[in-house]
């Protein structure tokens, strides 16, 4: 392979037409679209009688026929899922009771706002009747056990209603196995094969047949779309008098008359097809982290064929990635007020994998490897998320290329060690032969491509809700209800050990409420919400005849149950066992006492649970063991609970920016923070707590089971842009990355900007619109958070010098 | 010169420290210094003794420190709030053991070899995949050859980078007992005038030069300058480094020019001592590319910032 790093320092901006794109890019804003509401409404009314996978596949059918079909100017890979760019489709079969709630209130919340016209309030209001009592929550919501209502239902402090109103999402469909080697036309091939071998008479198989039925149907959906979209382009082919701008939509047309229906046969049919079906499963289920699984190595093949033939060159080849990545970016996941808090910077966390070894292990980086990291350094969007799997293997070259984008500040890409997800996915049950493809599907879940069905955020906790639980006897005091345990009063705790013992009882009580009201969801959406498209990108399916909600897909894992916090409760136990019960420095009673006043009036007491206590981050066992212990036993518990599917729950430390809301509702913790505060994210240090630099958080995180933790962990560290200057400066970042995978981590993820710089953006944030930072899984505008958010992200330590 | 103390005191031991030799490295900071350079960065290795340091801006004014305070030096003004008599303060640092927040900390922890060894050992795996390690750093860590040389033994042993930072005012035999298990030597230069150089470091530079002509044939080395506005960065300063250098050509090939800055000011309020140099400003880029240039026409390798 030829030396491939170009640029020291990469800089943004891409051909005059990405630019311009990426200028236009902007004069969309998201805003309210009915047309798929107003359709699939019409739809159901019309197909009451029938089974809802057949209802959920001809209301797609009828979407495609009915949407709007636009290309736009400069455009090479086209097609949108609403009636415009950054569209926020309405999915009414799987929940409005928030949209009708907040039709008034949408346009002006602070995360996250939508644009809706007075026509689209009215559309909404006058189906809302029509769907009372039939959507997937409404069934939800109805089945709901008393234990699961009572603790993970509306409290803030579990989240056990995170899959009741949207889609399951969390999905890496199979481009390599299915759209890129059967089509649409094959899959539908093989769906009407088995169907007609099925006795028609036979009621035991009659879901079965259903369910072919049912992919048959959407992949004549897939066709109507693309065929609508070719003939939009030789329409405006027609209209246009620029000869070059007419040659490019004729080929743009060719494309759409062949894919996804048929297999691609050259570089821009190959990016055609993956869009395409992006926007099936994305019309069907509007949802997180429809992710793409390695992009340079799916088109390898079809990029050396197409320069060895001397149709495309590397500055098309880069302009099409530019153009792809863009299109990514359009992607809005509509949601409610409150999850906008968890889900801030109008992100979907579709993101693209690259990188890795290939199917014998070594490693896989080529030329295209380096252009999708060069995209997102082009286009600097806060999508696609770009998650980079680097192994042993990996060359150095491609890891230096990998600093220049850290580098570059734009919170991309996220690093993933192979070794690790090797683990976690054999310990999932998935084949040492598949391992080698395996991609991240969510913030940082590893699957495997179109074989994998698995959810990876079934519920969200939060650790520190079990201490809180533990301090106040079952007592959520923001909420001001007892759902907890009553695990006794703490003041008659007689040594550390009961206390936690205490804090154990309350944590597998708060993972069952998250496990039963999860397993309620599930119910809903393999009820209410088969998924025929996701179910015919998911090799598996169309074998069995099974939909991938009732697990039909080769690899069935999960549901995930998501946490943040683990560090909180490390640090706040501890400092209780430290300071209460060996240093006798303070009794539980008066520990209690001020953490009653929220330590209002006993900053002394404050500083001294801060500083002296050890803190998680430092590569201090006394603490990191606390954590590493707490996070075991949540994943054995988690395993303990079976999905409808006959699979394992399985636990993860991925907060999105839980770390937010989760704070919110939680009170004062013996850690020193103070009540409402966010939580720290994930399985990074709280926020100015690591005081010994990067290579001791790494130790830190090092000790974790990161091979338990089935849906993955995630650790976010700030930096400060000057520490990436030099080739010096970078050698050494990349060799902390290879220390990391050493010590077994998953995960790892930046931030590059200046405290300074994010303080002024606050202050101006006109003249940042375009600052893009990390989150969790992903980036985001930082203007566009919310001040508590913002404030979140300023607050991670970040290391000024190495 | 300053006899070296007994045991030696550790003031800071950092960790992923990449500007002080090659990969990542864990930068131990002896107390203690031969030497007052007044752009010294960090003022509280100058001592050979604990040293309380005190930072206001931390102090959330509970009172603790003045019950645990065995002089008195501390209490209540009812005009100006708390006030602290440091003139009367022996450096007990009973008080660090009571204060909540951090404002009162002790400079110097007294460190036994095994104290040192498990707190540089826990970076190993960041050694091993960069080529870095252990660094011994001051205050003059060769105030403490034995120290040094123990420490420097057991690291080559487990094949890890040993590098020494060091201002040169020792005796020679200092060097002799760390020689032979140091990879690598970053020796300063501050002044090429010995009466300037008496002026504002406190010492005469002959033992200095005596010392880098015998060491760079024994051992790696390479030269620190720290650009000085106004004390060091003239062309004719320059040139002199320059040219003395240049006579070590035959092993010396890299020069470190580390530009003056004063983020140690706010130490040297800690310790209640006046810094002098409060009107130097930071060299410019353009300055410091200059004498980058300068150095370089000599043909030396010159890194900026080391």
């Amino acid at each position: 392979m030829n030396a491939a790093r170009q640029h020291e320092h990469w800089t943004k901006g891409s051909t005059e037409r990405v630019n311009r794109l990426r200028d236009r890019y902007w004069n969309w804003k998201p805003e309210i679209d009915t047309e798929r509401a107003v359709s699939y409404t019409k739809s159901y009314r019309e197909l009451e009688a029938y089974d809802p996978c057949i209802k959920r596949a001809q209301a797609l059918y009828d979407y495609m026929r009915s949407k709007t079909v636009k290309i736009y100017e400069d455009e090479l890979i086209v097609g949108t899922y609403g009636k415009q760019p950054r569209a926020a489709i309405i999915s009414p079969e799987i929940c409005m009771s928030w949209v009708v709630d907040e039709l008034e209130t949408m346009e002006t919340r602070e995360q996250d706002p939508y644009v809706i016209k007075e026509e689209d309030k009215e559309i909404l209001r006058s189906i809302a009747p029509y769907w009372k009592g039939r959507t997937m929550e409404d069934y939800y919501i109805a089945n709901l056990t008393p234990g699961a209502k009572k603790v993970a239902f509306n409290t803030n402090v579990v989240f056990g209603e995170n899959k009741s109103q949207a889609g399951g999402g969390e999905f890496a469909a199979g481009y390599r196995n299915i759209v890129f080697k059967k089509g649409f036309k094959g899959i539908r091939d093989e769906a009407e094969e088995k169907l007609n071998a099925l006795d028609p008479e036979d009621i035991s198989t009659f879901d079965k047949r259903q369910f072919y039925r049912s992919v048959i149907i959407i992949c004549d959906a897939a066709k109507l779309q693309s065929e609508r979209y070719a003939a939009e382009a030789r329409k405006e082919a027609e209209k246009t008098g620029d000869e070059n701008r007419r040659k490019e939509l004729l080929a743009i047309a060719e494309a759409c008359d062949r894919v996804p229906w048929e297999t691609p046969r050259n570089l821009m049919e190959a990016f055609q097809a993956i869009w395409f079906t992006q926007l099936m499963i994305w019309s069907e289920e509007n949802a997180t982290s429809y992710c793409v699984e390695r992009i340079d190595q799916l088109l390898y093949p079809f990029y050396k064929a197409d320069k060895e033939a001397g149709v495309t060159d590397d500055i098309r080849t880069q302009e099409l990635f530019d153009c792809f990545w863009l299109k990514m970016a359009e992607m809005i996941y509509t949601i409610s007020d409150a999850s906008a808090k968890f889900f801030s910077g109008y992100q979907p966390y579709h993101g693209i994998s690259l990188g890795g070894c290939k199917e014998d292990g070594s490693d896989a980086v080529n030329e295209l490897s380096y252009m999708a990291l060069k995209a997102t350094a082009d286009t600097q969007m806060h999508a696609p998320t770009l998650n980079v799997r680097v192994g042993k293997n990996t060359c150095d070259e491609f890891m230096m290329a990998v600093a220049d984008l850290v580098e570059l500040g734009t919170g991309q890409p996220a690093i993933f060690f192979d070794e690790t997800a090797f683990k976690i996915l054999e310990r999932n049950g998935v084949e040492k032969k598949d391992l080698w493809n395996w991609c991240v599907a969510g913030c940082v879940e590893p699957q495997i491509p179109g074989k994998t069905c698995l959810w990876d955020e079934g519920a969200r906790i939060n650790y520190a809700t079990a201490v809180e639980w533990t301090l106040y006897n079952g007592l959520s005091k923001i909420l001001g209800k007892e759902i907890g345990l009553k695990t006794g009063d703490p003041r008659n705790f007689k040594t550390y050990e009961e206390f936690e013992d205490a804090c154990i009882k309350q944590m597998g009580h708060m993972i069952k409420a998250a496990c039963q009201s999860t397993q309620v969801c599930e119910r809903a959406h393999a009820l209410r919400m088969p998924t025929p498209v996701r179910s015919a990108m998911c090799e598996g399916c169309v074998e069995e005849g099974r939909d991938a909600m009732w697990g039909g897909g080769i690899y069935n894992f999960g549901p995930g149950v998501e946490t943040t916090g683990i560090t909180d409760l490390a640090d706040s136990l501890a400092a209780v066992k430290k300071l209460v019960y060996e240093d006798k420095a303070i009794t539980m009673d008066r520990l209690i006492e001020v953490l009653d006043a929220d330590y209002e009036g006993y900053e002394d007491v404050r500083q001294m649970m801060i500083n002296r206590a050890p803190k998680y981050g430092n590569d201090d066992d006394y603490v990191d063991s606390i954590a590493t212990k707490f996070l075991t036993i949540s994943c054995e518990m988690c395993e303990s609970y079976d999905s409808i599917t006959g699979s394992h729950y399985l636990c993860g430390a991925v907060p999105a920016v839980s770390n937010v809301p989760c704070g919110a509702s939680t009170w004062a913790l013996p850690s020193g923070r103070k009540s409402g505060l966010p939580l720290s994210d994930g399985i990074s240090p709280y926020p100015g707590y690591d005081k010994q630099g990067p290579s001791s958080v790494i130790k830190t995180i090092g000790k974790l089971d990161h091979v338990m933790n089935g849906v993955g962990t995630l650790l976010n560290m700030k930096l400060s842009p000057e520490i990436l200057k030099t080739e010096n400066d970078k050698r050494n970042f990349v060799n902390l990355l290879r220390a990391e995978g050493e010590l077994g981590g998953y995960h790892i993820q930046f931030n590059v900007v200046s405290t300074e710089t994010l303080r002024d953006a606050q202050k101006h944030p006109e003249n940042y619109g375009d600052l893009l930072v990390r989150i969790a899984g992903y980036s985001a505008f930082f203007v566009e958070l919310a001040p508590k958010a913002q404030e979140a992200i300023i607050g991670r330590t970040e290391n000024k010098s190495w | 010169m300053v006899a070296s103390a007994e045991r030696p005191l550790i003031f800071d031991i950092q960790k992923f420290s990449v500007h002080d030799g090659p990969g990542i490295r864990t930068v131990v900071f002896f107390k203690g210094c031969p030497l007052r350079c007044r752009w010294c960065a960090n003022p509280e290795s100058h001592k050979y003794t604990p040293e309380l340091m005190f930072y206001p801006d931390k102090c959330i004014g509970c009172g603790v420190c003045i019950k645990a305070c065995p002089n008195g030096c501390i209490g209540v003004d009812h005009k100006t709030g708390m006030f602290f008599d440091r003139d009367r303060c022996t450096d007990c640092c009973v008080c660090t053991e009571e204060c909540y927040s951090g404002a009162r900390r002790k400079s110097g922890d007294e460190m036994s070899l095994d104290d040192i060894k498990k707190e540089v050992d826990k970076d190993m795996v960041f050694y091993e995949t960069s080529g870095g390690g252990i660094t011994f750093s001051g205050g003059e860590a060769m105030c403490f050859p034995e120290t040094v040389r123990e420490l420097a033994e057991y690291y080559k042993g487990k094949k890890v980078t040993t590098a020494l930072e060091t201002c040169g005012y020792v005796p020679w035999e200092s060097y002799e007992m760390v020689i032979p298990y140091m990879d690598l030597v970053m020796f300063d230069l501050k002044v090429m005038d010995d009466a300037k150089h008496r002026e504002y470091t406190g010492g005469s530079n002959r033992l200095i030069l005596d010392n880098i002509k015998k060491l760079y044939k024994r051992v790696n080395t390479v030269v620190r300058i720290p650009i000085i506005p106004g004390v060091n960065d003239s062309e004719k300063d320059i040139d002199e480094f320059g040219r003395f250098v240049s006579t070590m050509k035959d092993g010396i090939n890299t020069v470190h020019i580390l530009p003056y800055h004063d983020l140690g000011l706010s130490k040297y309020n800690a310790l209640g001592r006046e810094y002098l140099m409060e009107d130097t400003k930071a060299p410019s880029d353009e300055r410091m590319a200059e004498i980058k240039k300068h150095l370089e026409g000599f043909g030396f390798n010159v890194v900026t910032g080391g």
